[in-house]
């Protein structure tokens, strides 16, 4: 039996928009369109896919930035929107860690006085010296000296803004931590850097990790799981070394053949490259049947009429696309 | 000039920014050679002066704002640095392109797509003596040439009614509407998804591969680099480390800035990233003494904290600026 930390089911987030259809009635943003998903204890699990596709809406619906239309979000086995206010020890398990760190962080407050508010409003570390010593551990944690309690987030660079902020969101112990897109904004050296000491504090805490990103290629290199999203629905989720092996969507296939990459062995390991052609479509109004099949280099007949559903391909990897029900079903025979 | 192949040399280019109290010494000495139909990439990360070289080409850094106290950008034979304002109006507006990174601030919110197309005809060589309706049928052909349908449509349209891909598509139909012989292209595909930003290299790749336009081609990333340039120059710190063509630095990657630069980029085969490089990039008020690299570099010896390394080829016409190969 797997310990199940998060638990989100037919999570739904619409946004309404001032205008009316042409029966009337007001029209939403379909930013998550029920996403239904299980994170085990100690995962890093990757959440992909183009903006708009409502990513960063599902991390802020867990975080609690937003109450969900309708679905619930459990952890450790409690609905986390059952009362209207959630309580302190739920935010403490909370973490999340945000995309810019110039803008997540008060210019005017020391990086000091950053990282103690958390330690503050949980009451960790009251005393002088306790408090003194889990600042310099924090600060060791994330690989900074220990003068940068003095300065200012202005005067730091970004890659190590951005270890603050990781800091100040370990700061009240969490178990689990949202990192919405945290080496988006940063080149590809401070990156990695960062990345290795995200990975090395998971294992050590045994924390688990909801990883969102954009970019393919660096979920392969972290993630256990990663789960495809395409307008507000996941679209494959599959353990994150069977999507270079066998992906299944035809939208995984045309992100991966995508990706940019710098050696032969990598060009290989692409599927055969998928012609691309159009763009996300307005999240307002939802083309009918499966929302991909405006782009989707293998349509069929039956896509623009009816949505297809999650199946399962094996224990680990399911899918939403008639064509991949279709070649499923052909193999059991 | 004896070589008339080559199209744009930029020499031992030096480009202070004034700031408060002193320079700011971004650019310390570029070389850079473009051919003609040759597509160069410039890769580094940000604020090793990938733009700033750019803009130095087209002039089109604010006048008060910076000094070039040493260096010469020959274009076609004529130093750029020395040309009248009239002759640099003729370079803008007949010889060299350019593409931004954000779409977004590159078109005018509050011209329709058409005009605004309609003036880089109405400027240019070739449009000048037209008629109205012939001026029209040039821009829709060249919003046609981008792969984007209706034209006509879109020609009314302002720039907010359009996506961020179909904005960038075109501002490269503005850039090649008319016959250019450079193209300088800033990060095209940075502020964009992956799947929108593979389909503006591809729609920039063939374009400019019809016209036979040369292509300077600005990205962070080695991959993108990898799949739309013959050549690459890797620059850190306002100066070229290493130069070569495309394949020969997958292949035989020397310079230490640019191996950690590979090393750190997350593979598709699996496996972990690497360390990356630590530290980060240096103060261009006070830089380094030597090479600009040797804080952060690993063989770094005394000879690297005191002098700078030359641009030396190595053969086959791979350079690299490194005492420690």
């Amino acid at each position: 039996m797997d310990d199940i930390i998060m638990k989100i089911e037919n999570l739904k987030q619409y946004f309404p928009v001032n205008k009316k259809g042409p029966d009337g009635k007001p029209l939403f943003v379909k930013a998550v369109d029920d996403v239904s998903l299980e994170i085990k204890r100690g995962e890093v699990i990757g959440l992909v896919g183009e903006s708009g596709s409502g990513k960063s809406t599902i991390a802020y619906s867990v975080i609690g930035m937003y109450r969900p239309t309708s679905g619930r979000i459990y952890f450790e086995g409690r609905d986390v929107n059952e009362k209207r206010k959630r309580s302190l020890q739920l935010k403490k398990d909370l973490q999340i860690v945000f995309q810019d760190p110039g803008s997540s962080m008060n210019p005017h407050q020391t990086i000091r006085e950053i990282l103690e508010l958390p330690l503050n409003i949980h009451k960790i570390a009251v005393g002088k010296e306790e408090r003194e010593q889990k600042l310099r551990e924090l600060l060791k944690m994330v690989e900074l000296p220990e003068s940068y309690l003095y300065k200012v987030p202005g005067a730091i660079g970004g890659g190590e803004r951005q270890m603050v902020a990781i800091a100040r969101a370990l700061a009240c112990e969490p178990k689990f931590l949202i990192l919405d897109e945290p080496t988006s904004a940063l080149d590809v050296s401070i990156q990695a850097k960062i990345i290795n000491m995200l990975l090395k504090i998971q294992k050590e805490k045994n924390l688990t990790f909801l990883f969102i990103t954009h970019d393919l290629s660096l979920m392969r290199n972290i993630a256990t799981r990663v789960a495809i999203l395409y307008l507000g629905r996941i679209s494959e989720l599959a353990p994150a070394e069977e999507f270079f092996y066998r992906p299944e969507h035809p939208y995984t296939q045309m992100l991966i053949s995508a990706i940019p990459v710098i050696s032969e062995e990598e060009e290989r390991l692409k599927p055969k490259r998928v012609e691309i052609s159009g763009e996300i479509p307005s999240p307002v109004n939802l083309p009918p049947g499966c929302s991909f099949h405006l782009r989707c280099p293998s349509v069929m007949n039956l896509c623009s009429t009816l949505d297809p559903e999650m199946i399962k391909l094996d224990e680990n990897h399911s899918a939403r696309c008639h064509l991949c029900k279709q070649r499923f079903e052909q193999s059991c025979e | 000039m004896t070589d008339d192949r080559v199209i744009l040399e930029i020499k031992n280019l030096k480009l202070w920014y004034t700031v408060y109290k002193g320079y700011s010494k971004v650019l310390d000495g570029v070389n850079l050679t473009v051919h003609k139909g040759e597509k160069v990439g410039i890769v580094g990360e940000a604020g090793c002066g990938k733009t700033t070289t750019v803009k130095s080409i087209l002039q089109i850094i604010p006048e008060n704002q910076f000094l070039i106290p040493e260096g010469e950008i020959i274009y076609k034979g004529k130093d750029i640095l020395k040309m009248s304002g009239k002759e640099l109006n003729q370079v803008r507006s007949g010889e060299i392109s350019m593409i931004y990174q954000e779409p977004a601030n590159a078109l005018n919110p509050v011209f329709t797509i058409g005009q605004q197309m309609m003036d880089v005809i109405r400027y240019s060589e070739q449009g000048r003596d037209k008629s109205r309706s012939e001026q029209k049928a040039m821009v829709l052909q060249a919003i046609r040439d981008v792969f984007i349908p209706d034209p006509e449509r879109i020609f009314d349209y302002y720039p907010n009614q359009l996506s961020g891909g179909m904005k960038q598509r075109i501002c490269i139909a503005m850039a090649i509407m008319t016959q250019r012989d450079l193209m300088i292209a800033d990060e095209p595909g940075t502020a964009l998804d992956v799947t929108i930003q593979d389909q503006v290299h591809k729609t920039l790749n063939k374009l400019v591969n019809k016209r036979n336009m040369a292509l300077i081609m600005i990205t962070h990333s080695l991959g993108v680099a990898r799949e739309l340039t013959d050549s690459i120059n890797v620059m850190y710190a306002g100066t070229v480390v290493e130069s070569a063509k495309t394949a020969e630095v997958f292949e035989h990657t020397l310079h230490p800035y640019t191996i950690g630069l590979m090393e750190a980029v997350p593979r598709l085969g699996g496996g972990g990233i690497q360390a990356g490089i630590y530290g980060s990039i240096p103060d261009y008020q006070y830089p380094p003494k030597g090479c600009r690299f040797a804080p952060r570099c690993k063989r770094a010896t005394e000879q690297c904290l005191n002098c700078k390394p030359e641009l030396c080829d190595v053969g086959s016409g791979h350079k690299v600026a490194c005492f420690n190969l």
